[in-house]
């Protein structure tokens, strides 16, 4: 009778414990001591800011920085109209940043959600391919686009219509129909490849690209992916000859790449003029409130802090680590170097800490 | 001692027991959907609109299927078992979707995103493997679904409470662009883009693009630019051709030179001249590129050709005017005006119908001697249906044609009577006068017309879809009968607004424009109803619906708003018996002929019980 008394007790004393313990796990140990710093950047920087992610948190070991990569125009949408509390913003094309924040307006308030950015980076496009890609053997700067053409090769391109580095890699391709006098270029690579086609016409001065409201790519010679994400993944496992992707995302990657001409490559500010010879315009705008049209002119990236970002003074410290501290040197280790001096269109909305770090636009 | 044991044991299992017991019903009740309130808004290709609640989402068959998406960043974001209604059961209820349109789903923030037939179709997309995120080519048919359950969970606020999901057995995931958060809009489009373009000259005419279709069947050319791009279209040419072969301009006039001036929507445009035009097929109106309709800038219409500078192939052409010489330009008077009606009215100028006349002319010699010259009246119904009045489609299953006189005496002539037929035409000329006096400036005349369907002073043609099958048959309180053909119906003043219905289901359908007969006009022909008395609706088929003398009256009747909640009507209904519905004759094989329809100013919605399709008699039963 006592052994069941003590095997009772011990069962009871058990029980209690185990939900105690479970108990305290539950309720106690729910929330992580740490900060977190909430960064939504443009997929073509996902690998030089993870270096930036691991450095910054050694500094700062109470912080836990959280990355998310998207398409540029899906980082800044976050915040704006799905209501997504994020403390810093890095997009691959700048000029959206005015476009999607400055007019509109956080809600219950009359200020809008940014009202500068800071411009810190550029970059150019390259032709990426490996070492079994049909005719690497071959391909040269002079002659790529005469590569590329031919029937038994494969091109892979970012989506225009959810991409940056799709409305850049179409644009790059009419840039480079001008520059090598090669009028059909367009037609071959682009138009006849998808049904609808995207088409490129010139009104003698300027050539406006149209896409079609769906991306519908006929036969294998063309892929279009979401990002350069997919599109280098397809291009390791040789499912892809060639891909249109930026220059520092094809030696983070390791591979081969051909150089295009400044007047074709968008890296240039000198040959801004000749890119905004090229429009695109689309026949569907997704987003109610911007609209997609783009004129072509030089690759620049671009940071702001929301003003609903709720670790506001953590993100400069992060933008400051970036553009003068270590992240700076990761930049430049992943092949993306940030410049010297970076450019804002508005210091005096710029956070004190940043702006001896910036110059003003003219 | 042993006691105590036991009893502090006790106490804590049943605190442990009470603890653990608070945990279970902390958890949702798993077999129960409560999603919060939504309304999700069906339009399929036609217009026609279903908006569904929660509960109509809930209580529609769905399927549970694994899937997931990728971000652009490579990330695998979600991976799961999604419970939902595959589109096509949503599309289904709209009269499904066919490969020639595509599909716009829209989200309550106004993001919205297209699927193409094939996507609808579960084909299309890019697929990648659950575990590892790499792509992965698959012969799977997936399927698009809008879904509510995620792991049998309702989704979270920032997600739902509707998305688009795309699944599969396999449990491959896609794009997560595809997958649209806040879907509130599901909306078949068709890929075909209507457009109309003014032709201008002596008389303004407009060519549409059903009118174009028969012209490029018939006379489309090709080009090919440099880039290797292929034009096609119609050569300018011919649409001065057109202009002159509608009465647009006479042969007189362009002989003695003109000059084409074409217009762009942002107002741009060029001048070429005739000597440049006339029978040159290197310049070219395209409508298509690769075989495609243009994309914008440059739809509906741009001019091409290997004749033009850059400066000249002018995009977006929204007008073209064919610039008469001056001299050339016709000096005859325009002192009067023949209104042609139809969906739209369009004036005739005096100097348009002469051209009329000088194509196509008729004449005939009276019983006294009086030689009448003039233009069929069909001549008049052609010019019509190529100068934006009505299209030829809308006449396809009939027509009358009303003639008016400025005094408001109408005849209405059977469309099959007018036909091909120069001896019903409008004379402007008598023993080769211009006229005077009461028949001033038009006159209805010919052989095969009685005397009585003679008008004078003809100011109005009116061409009016009708189908000749119809009759109605009305049945007064004493049992006398009147019955009425198509053109007695026509005869009578119409009503025209809009209206809808909603059903018991809450489905919104029959929204459109309709044309008719006010009941209580029909009625008042055998004596009118009184209050009590009700009146009995029969269809062809025998089926027979009763209508109370409120009713008939526009009260009583339930009116719900544009998502199907009842409302107070803050508008006067009107109960007609319509025979067009947006212009065009009801669907004989749907609806009938005639059909029962309440209406008002603003579109108002009402309850689909008191709408009657296939209507063939309507009988008056008195009050006890």
């Amino acid at each position: 009778m006592k052994r069941l008394h003590i095997a009772f007790a011990v069962l009871a004393i058990a029980l209690l414990f185990s939900s105690t313990y479970f108990f305290v796990i539950t309720y106690v140990f729910v929330d992580s001591p740490k900060t977190v710093l909430n960064i939504h950047c443009a997929t073509s920087l996902q690998y030089p800011l993870a270096s930036v992610e691991a450095d910054f948190e050694a500094v700062h070991p109470e912080v836990d920085v959280q990355i998310e990569g998207h398409g540029t125009i899906q980082v800044i949408r976050h915040v704006t109209e799905l209501g997504q509390n994020n403390d810093l913003l890095f997009v691959a094309d700048y000029g959206l940043i005015p476009v999607m924040m400055y007019d509109t307006k956080m809600p219950d308030s009359d200020e809008s959600y940014a009202d500068y950015y800071i411009r810190f980076a550029t970059n150019t496009l390259v032709l990426a391919y490996t070492n079994t890609s049909r005719y690497a053997d071959e391909i040269n700067a002079d002659n790529w686009y005469s590569i590329l053409v031919r029937s038994d090769v494969t091109l892979g391109l970012g989506n225009p219509q959810v991409a940056s580095i799709g409305y850049r890699a179409i644009t790059a391709i009419q840039l480079a129909e001008i520059y090598y006098d090669s009028p059909s270029l367009f037609h071959d690579l682009i138009s006849a490849n998808l049904n609808p086609p995207i088409n490129s016409i010139s009104d003698g001065e300027t050539y406006t690209i149209t896409v079609p409201e769906v991306q519908n790519p006929v036969g294998d010679k063309l892929k279009l992916r979401t990002s350069e994400v997919d599109l280098t993944a397809l291009l390791d496992s040789g499912h892809l000859d060639y891909c249109l992707i930026y220059l520092s995302n094809a030696q983070q990657y390791g591979f081969n790449y051909i150089k295009l001409p400044d007047e074709v490559n968008m890296g240039s500010s000198e040959c801004e003029s000749i890119y905004q010879q090229v429009e695109v315009v689309y026949e569907h705008q997704r987003f109610a409130t911007i609209s997609l049209d783009r004129t072509g002119e030089t690759i620049y990236y671009g940071v702001t802090i929301p003003k609903n970002a709720p670790n506001a003074e953590l993100a400069e410290d992060f933008i400051k680590f970036l553009l003068e501290g270590t992240g700076k040197d990761d930049f430049e280790l992943a092949h993306h170097p940030v410049f010297s001096s970076s450019y804002t269109d508005n210091l005096a909305a710029v956070p004190e800490s940043l702006k001896s770090l910036v110059i003003q636009e003219p | 001692m042993d006691k105590k044991i036991i009893a502090i044991a006790t106490v804590i299992i049943v605190i442990v027991a009470a603890v653990a017991s608070w945990q279970l019903l902390l958890q949702p009740n798993q077999d129960t959907i409560d999603l919060e309130p939504l309304t999700l808004t069906v339009i399929g290709v036609n217009g026609e609109q279903v908006v569904l609640d929660e509960n109509n989402i809930t209580d529609i068959e769905s399927i549970t299927s694994p899937g997931g998406y990728k971000t652009s960043g490579g990330l695998i974001a979600l991976v799961g078992n999604f419970t939902g209604i595959p589109i096509s059961s949503l599309l289904d209820l709209v009269g499904g979707m066919t490969s020639d349109s595509t599909l716009t789903i829209t989200a309550s923030d106004g993001y919205s995103m297209v699927f193409t037939y094939d996507q609808i179709s579960g084909k299309g997309y890019n697929t990648y493997d659950p575990v590892n995120g790499s792509e992965v080519s698959s012969d799977e048919t997936l399927t698009l679904m809008v879904n509510y359950l995620c792991n049998g969970e309702v989704l979270p606020e920032d997600k739902g409470p509707l998305r688009m999901a795309i699944v599969g057995s396999s449990g491959l995931l896609t794009e997560g662009h595809f997958w649209v958060k806040y879907v509130s809009q599901i909306q078949v489009t068709p890929n075909v883009r209507d457009w109309t373009v003014a032709v201008c000259a002596t008389a303004d005419l407009y060519m549409d693009r059903q009118a174009y279709t028969a012209d490029f069947n018939h006379f489309g050319i090709s080009w090919t630019d440099d880039s290797g791009d292929v034009w096609t279209g119609t050569a300018l040419w011919r649409w001065v051709s057109w202009s002159n072969y509608n009465g647009g301009v006479s042969n007189q006039s362009l002989d003695a030179g003109y000059q084409v001036e074409l217009v762009s929507g942002d107002g741009y445009s060029v001048i070429i001249d005739d000597s440049i035009v006339k029978m040159n097929d290197n310049i070219i109106v395209a409508s298509h590129l690769n075989a495609e309709t243009l994309p914008n800038p440059y739809w509906p219409l741009t001019l091409v050709g290997s004749e033009l500078s850059s400066s000249e192939s002018i995009k977006n052409i929204v007008q073209m005017n064919i610039l008469l010489d001056a001299e050339s330009n016709d000096t005859s008077s325009d002192a009067w005006t023949l209104t042609v009606n139809g969906t739209n009215a369009v004036d005739m100028s005096q100097g348009v119908f002469e051209t009329q006349v000088s194509s196509v002319s008729a004449s005939w010699t009276d019983d006294d001697g009086d030689v009448w010259t003039g233009t069929p009246l069909c001549r008049i119904v052609d010019w019509g249906m190529t100068n934006g009045v009505i299209s030829s489609e809308a006449l396809a299953d009939g027509y009358v044609v009303k003639v008016m006189a400025g005094d408001g005496y109408t005849v209405i002539l059977d469309g099959a009577r007018i036909e091909g037929n120069s001896n019903i035409f409008i004379a402007n000329q008598i023993n080769g006068e211009a006229l005077s006096g009461s028949s001033y400036p038009l006159k209805l005349t010919g052989p095969d017309l009685s005397k009585k369907e003679s008008v004078k002073g003809v100011a109005q043609v009116e061409i009016m879809p009708l189908s000749m099958d119809m009759s109605l048959t009305l049945v007064a309180a004493n049992g006398t009968e009147v019955v009425l053909s198509a053109t007695d119906i026509a005869g009578l003043d119409s009503y025209t607004a809009g209206g809808g219905t909603r059903s018991s289901s809450g489905s919104i359908k029959n929204i459109g424009t309709y044309t008719g007969v006010p009941i209580l006009t029909l009625l008042d022909l055998v004596g009118g109803v009184s209050t009590g008395d009700t009146v009995t609706v029969t269809a062809s088929d025998g089926y027979a619906s009763s209508v109370t003398y409120e009713q008939l009256n526009g009260q009583d009747i339930a009116t719900y708003g544009a998502e199907g909640n009842p409302v107070e009507a803050n508008e006067t209904l009107t109960m007609i018996v319509a025979y067009h519905l947006d212009g065009a004759i009801l669907s004989a094989e749907d609806v009938g002929n005639l059909r029962i329809a309440v209406v008002g100013p603003e579109g108002v919605i009402t309850s689909g019980s008191v709408w009657a399709k296939f209507v063939v008699e309507i009988e008056i039963v008195p009050a006890e």
